[in-house]
């Protein structure tokens, strides 16, 4: 399904709407369910929903009021829909029952943003007046062509100490491959939404680059269905125009024949919609301009370009990026300095990757440090666990045991500190039911008695307060207490960490809808996001208190106990359940495990104790890995699981620390690789095996493989001979490389004789390479 | 204490709900247990699937020696209990399992056989019942849900691939495919069962596997089956006392001609819906009505992933499919039996409860559903 989310924040706070594409197959209910279950979006983070049509469908704001009251309207598919479901009542609405739904519509070629249509759902002002805002609409528009960009990567980034050259040899920091975008059916009729008002009278479309044909012929084929128009011919510019007389004799072939075949014999002026790709400074309309002068046609021209990367006032455009640093141009003394990333003119794709290397130093390794020193390094982190709490179980790669940390003094002492600070001091304090989130509840309103304060404890994970069901009573209880703070009061919002967010932005959003004007304390134990940033944007968006409450206190508050980074890695990227999917293809394909791998697939199949001190493979005959003194890591006997979490923390940190020099560490985005610097884990700087195996798991395959086959090569070098090397600090890295052989993560030398190598890790390279 | 308790060759469903009764309490601290199945010809639909009930219950009370015996002696025998439901329920379970004759029956070779030479499936063949099966904590997911990879796939993809899986099963089972010209397909009232078991198999992935504190061993089954009969009153008697199915098959099935009748069951041998809810964080407390909790859980989208607002609503929906198919609807956990007849004439028909004031309890969770083979 095709689903975005964005940040409206054109008013105070910002708030987050999510956009669904809906699909004439679907039903209201079934779209509602595809959203649920959509692994990647932030549902639980939007204050509302927008639905769209299909693109072919339209219909006038009294269409769609008609549908929600059930009343004769204009046929169509999503309106039957709407009506049907409006004729169920809340059910057709269960999975958001108390989140208002609009509709993105286009009405005879204009887009139109509906009321909401979920009667269920009372609407806020803010977010009434944030979706009535004109800006709305071209906020909409302007984030699904960036998340079309993302999604389709799009946008070669910057390389340090290179430019691009493109076709028009202008030199670029980045390079927006604009053909990458309609990547599936839903991108590029999404894209022709956006283009309707600007092919209302179009009798034929001119593309300036053939990577955008498939964006073409299907608003042809789509304007035909929109209105009834035959359809229209498409004709596309084969060559960049650079004035040359080539490029001159072929434009004017190209408008001789879109003429001929737009005009259809009628003596008028033909409006013809020109779509270009990208614009840096509008160039193409005067070319195009001229030339149609030139050849004679009456030919009425309008432009619009899908992106706009420069500033000019030569044609409008659907996403106006000319303010991104990424597109700022040049200057010449900087070009000299830097070599040419050729894209070639006719493919739009530079020709080779390029890898950039990455090392790991002590400041990726800062903000875990001061976690362990503050808090220790025992009995914290673990490994490949599963965790129950109030939502769906939960399987964590890199687990952090709040139970375990705010028992521990050190914890409790900032703890009751921070509460202290509090002011006002809190009367009502606010926690999940899960049981960390009680103890810190618990604790809190002990704190607050200690200075003088009676607070009431509530327990609700979600503040969705139904009037229905076995806990109707308990919950009026909960919306009475709520609604009788003033804003002079305190409530204490506290939580065990802050991950994704969602939990606390669902507390705001209903707190809202309670219109409760007490001053918000959003507390959390540990903030652990995979994204400082995001961390920072969430803090920003529940400080923010209403105009109307900024009477006694300015802003709400909000912090953490203490702060770090790690990846939030679940079943999918887990290092362990792919070793666990490796002995499952093991067995399927009929191979015997040896015994210590079968003993390890028993203890991984064990997600419920997490690892500790046996996150890593060894020989039956080896030691279990450890750390040993002189790491930046962490001191020498720290448990497995926390030299693996500082790793992650600090690959991390790579990944998501914004630098002017160099694009992040993560997948590879054409034409530039991110590796790991393989010598410095294999060979010269990280001697420790438990530190190569650890960056071994935490990395990802595009962070490790280089694409440079020599560099590659060179790398398998280093894995080979730490494989069959006879020292024993090097050689109980063996069954590990071999996992991460198997993982795809390395390569072991397939001329590797198993002879030469320790008999477990033989046997086991023995199965991998079968299955290779 | 020790205790021996036998199910006979063909017990019927009312009999089988008995020795539940009369099954040592969960109060009670027993060493071990000796549970003796003869098996026989069934006499009462859904007989099998109550005894792997009986098994399951049993062995979650109590380390249990299961010793099994059937008069068709032969070399397939081991087999044919291994791929009963009880048989399937023990595997997992039992401390033990022996035939009469005294030959161990190796669980842990069962287990892995089933699962990567069958996926999962149990008969794979058979155009009369398909099981399929899923063992915590070692194999929860069948194979034909994972990736090329082993790894899991997301839960979208797998429902998709259970719902195909689903599809299949109804393919070999339609005796009238040929009759009619076409088979069974995803779409049309008929396809809703695969929403229907999706939803319930998904809740017993996330529910059905878990103990207070931790994943719990365990048997998870998708079975289906035809009910073939040659005239609806041989269908009748094969009812025994479930008055309520008895009502359904005599409503559905109105002419006299051959009838035959479908059968899908999920079942799982956790801590069962309502006991899992209560001891999450959601749980609303020993005071409230047990019967409310499980109504709850049912119709008011009582939840334990309670932190999602979206969520709680997978049983609702199960039961909306129920609901097109004009099917039946039963479910056995804990000590309820709660069952539904989604009939023409009662659309907005809700499961009752099935005696008063409790039944025995049972472990785990388990769904049928009915519907005609057109």
């Amino acid at each position: 399904m095709h689903l975005f989310s964005l940040i409206l924040d054109g008013r105070r706070p910002p708030i987050q709407v999510l956009v669904a594409q809906f699909s004439n197959e679907q039903s209201i209910p079934s779209i509602f369910d595809l959203i649920y279950t959509d692994p990647a979006n932030s549902r639980r983070r939007a204050s509302a929903i927008v639905l769209r049509p299909c693109v072919t469908e339209h219909f006038t704001p009294a269409n769609l009021e008609a549908a929600t009251r059930g009343e004769a309207r204009k046929p169509g598919v999503f309106l039957d829909a709407v009506a049907s479901a409006c004729a169920i009542g809340p059910q057709a609405f269960a999975r958001f029952e108390d989140i208002p739904v609009f509709v993105l519509h286009s009405d005879l070629f204009e887009h139109r943003l509906s009321d909401n249509i979920n009667a269920g759902a009372s609407v806020a002002d803010l977010i009434r007046e944030h979706l009535g805002d004109p800006a709305t609409l071209e906020a909409i528009r302007t984030t699904e062509f960036n998340c079309l960009v993302a999604r389709s990567r799009a946008l070669l980034m910057p390389v340090e100490g290179s430019y691009y050259d493109p076709p028009s040899h202008r030199p670029m920091r980045s390079f927006l491959r604009i053909g990458n975008i309609q990547y599936s059916r839903h991108a590029v009729d999404a894209i022709a939404f956006w283009l309707l008002p600007h092919v209302a009278k179009a009798r034929g479309i001119l593309i300036d680059t053939w990577s955008i044909s498939s964006i073409a012929f299907n608003l042809s084929r789509i304007l035909t269905l929109y209105d009834g128009r035959p359809p229209i011919p498409v004709e596309m510019l084969s060559r960049y125009q650079d004035r040359s007389p080539e490029a001159q004799a072929m434009l004017l072939e190209i408008l001789d024949r879109l003429w001929d075949e737009s005009a259809q014999g009628e003596g008028d002026s033909t409006p013809i919609t020109c779509i270009v790709s990208a614009t840096q400074s509008g160039s193409l309309v005067d070319v195009l301009k001229e030339e149609i002068e030139l050849s004679g046609l009456p030919i009425d021209m309008t432009f619009v370009a899908l992106f706009q990367l420069g500033k000019t006032e030569a044609l409008p455009s659907l996403c106006d990026r000319s303010d991104d640093p990424q597109f700022a141009p040049l200057p010449a003394v900087s070009v000299r300095a830097r070599s040419a990333i050729l894209i070639d003119p006719q493919v739009y794709f530079p020709l080779a990757y390029r890898d950039m290397e990455y090392t790991l130093r002590q400041k990726h390794t800062k903000s875990f440090g001061a976690f362990t020193k503050r808090f220790g390094t025992e009995g914290v982190f673990s490994a490949h666990r599963d965790q129950a709490s109030d939502g769906e179980l939960r399987h964590h790669a890199v687990h952090l045991d709040m139970a375990a940390l705010i028992a521990n003094p050190t914890f409790e002492a900032a703890f009751d500190a921070e509460i202290r600070s509090l002011m006002p001091l809190p009367s009502v304090i606010l926690t999940p039911k899960h049981d960390v989130a009680l103890a810190l509840g618990t604790r809190a309103v002990a704190v607050v008695a200690s200075m003088g304060t009676a607070a009431v404890h509530l327990k609700h994970p979600s503040l969705l307060l139904r009037h229905h069901g076995p806990s109707r009573a308990a919950e009026a209880r909960i919306r009475s207490t709520l609604s009788n703070l003033s804003e002079a009061d305190g409530l204490l919002i506290l939580d065990d960490c802050f991950i994704t967010g969602d939990r606390l932005t669902g507390y705001q959003m209903r707190l809202r809808q309670l219109n409760v004007r007490a001053r918000l304390h959003y507390r959390v134990g540990v903030a652990r996001p995979e994204d400082m940033e995001h961390w920072s944007q969430c803090r920003a968006m529940l400080a923010y208190r209403n105009e109307a409450d900024k009477g006694v206190y300015q802003d709400n508050t909000i912090d953490a106990i203490h702060e770090l980074c790690l990846p939030n890695w679940q079943k999918v990227e887990c290092p362990w359940c792919a070793e666990v999917a490796l002995y499952g293809r093991m067995q399927k394909e009929g191979h015997e495990l040896p015994g210590h791998v079968q003993q390890r697939l028993d203890r991984l199949n064990d997600r419920d104790s997490g690892l500790i001190d046996d996150l890593f493979l060894v020989a039956p005959t080896d030691s279990p890995l450890k750390l040993y003194s002189g790491s930046i890591f962490l001191p020498p006997g720290t448990p497995q699981a926390t030299v693996f979490a500082a790793v992650a923390s600090a690959l991390q940190h790579l990944r998501t620390t914004p630098s002017e020099r160099q694009p992040p560490l993560g997948p590879r985005r054409y034409p530039i690789a991110t590796v790991l610097k393989a010598r410095e884990y294999l060979k010269d700087v990280y001697k420790d095996s438990i530190l190569r195996a650890a960056i071994l798991r935490a990395g990802c395959t595009d962070e490790l493989v280089y694409m440079n086959e020599a560099a590659e090569r060179r790398r398998t070098g280093l894995v080979t001979a730490l494989v069959r090397s006879a020292a024993a600090d090097e050689r109980d890295l063996a069954q590990e490389l071999i996992i991460a052989h198997a993982g795809r993560k390395c390569r072991i030398d397939p001329d590797l004789a198993l002879d030469g190598i320790e008999p477990a890790a033989a046997r086991l390279l023995n199965i991998v390479r079968a299955l290779d | 204490m020790a205790a021996n308790i036998g199910i006979g060759p063909s017990m019927s469903l009312a009999q089988l709900e008995r020795t539940l009764a009369d099954l040592p309490p969960e109060s009670d601290a027993l060493a071990s247990v000796k549970l003796s199945i003869a098996s026989g010809r069934e006499t009462d639909l859904l007989a099998d699937i109550w005894t792997a009930i009986l098994c399951g219950t049993l062995c979650r009370r109590a380390e249990t020696q299961v010793v099994y015996s059937s008069p068709d002696e032969g070399d397939g025998e081991d087999l044919r209990f291994a791929h009963s439901p009880a048989g399937l329920a023990c595997a997992s379970i039992a401390a033990s399992i022996r035939s009469v004759a005294g030959t161990p029956l190796d669980a842990a070779g069962l287990r892995r056989r089933l699962m990567l030479e069958n996926d999962g499936l149990v008969s794979p063949y058979s155009d009369v019942v398909q099981t399929l099966v899923e063992f915590d904590p070692d194999y929860p997911v069948s194979p034909l849900f994972l990736r090329s990879s082993g790894a899991e796939p997301a839960p979208r993809l797998r429902r998709r691939l259970f719902e195909t899986q689903v599809l299949r099963f109804r393919q070999l089972l339609d005796l009238g495919r040929l009759r009619r010209g076409s088979g069974p397909v995803r779409t049309g009232p008929a396809g809703d069962v695969g929403r229907f078991l999706a939803e319930l198999h998904e809740n017993g992935l996330e529910h059905g596997s878990r103990g207070v504190t931790g994943t719990l061993s365990g048997t998870r089954l998708l079975r289906m089956r035809t009910h073939a009969a040659g005239h609806p009153e041989d269908l009748l008697e094969r009812c025994g006392p479930f008055r309520q199915l008895r009502y359904y098959v005599e409503r559905t099935f109105t002419g006299s001609d051959p009838v035959n009748l479908i059968e899908a069951s999920i079942s799982d041998f956790g801590m069962g819906i309502v006991d899992t809810f209560q001891a999450s964080p959601a749980g609303l407390g020993p005071d409230v009505d047990r019967r409310d909790v499980l109504e709850g859980l049912i119709y008011d989208r009582l939840t334990s992933k309670s932190n999602d607002p979206s969520a709680g609503l997978g049983i609702q929906k199960a039961l909306e499919a129920a609901r097109s198919m004009q099917a039946f609807v039963s479910l056995r956990t804990a000590e309820f039996w709660m069952a539904a007849s989604f009939l023409p004439d009662k659309p907005k028909a809700r499961l009752v409860h099935l005696g008063t004031p409790s039944r025995p309890p049972v472990a785990g969770t388990h769904w049928q559903i009915f519907w005609p083979q057109p």
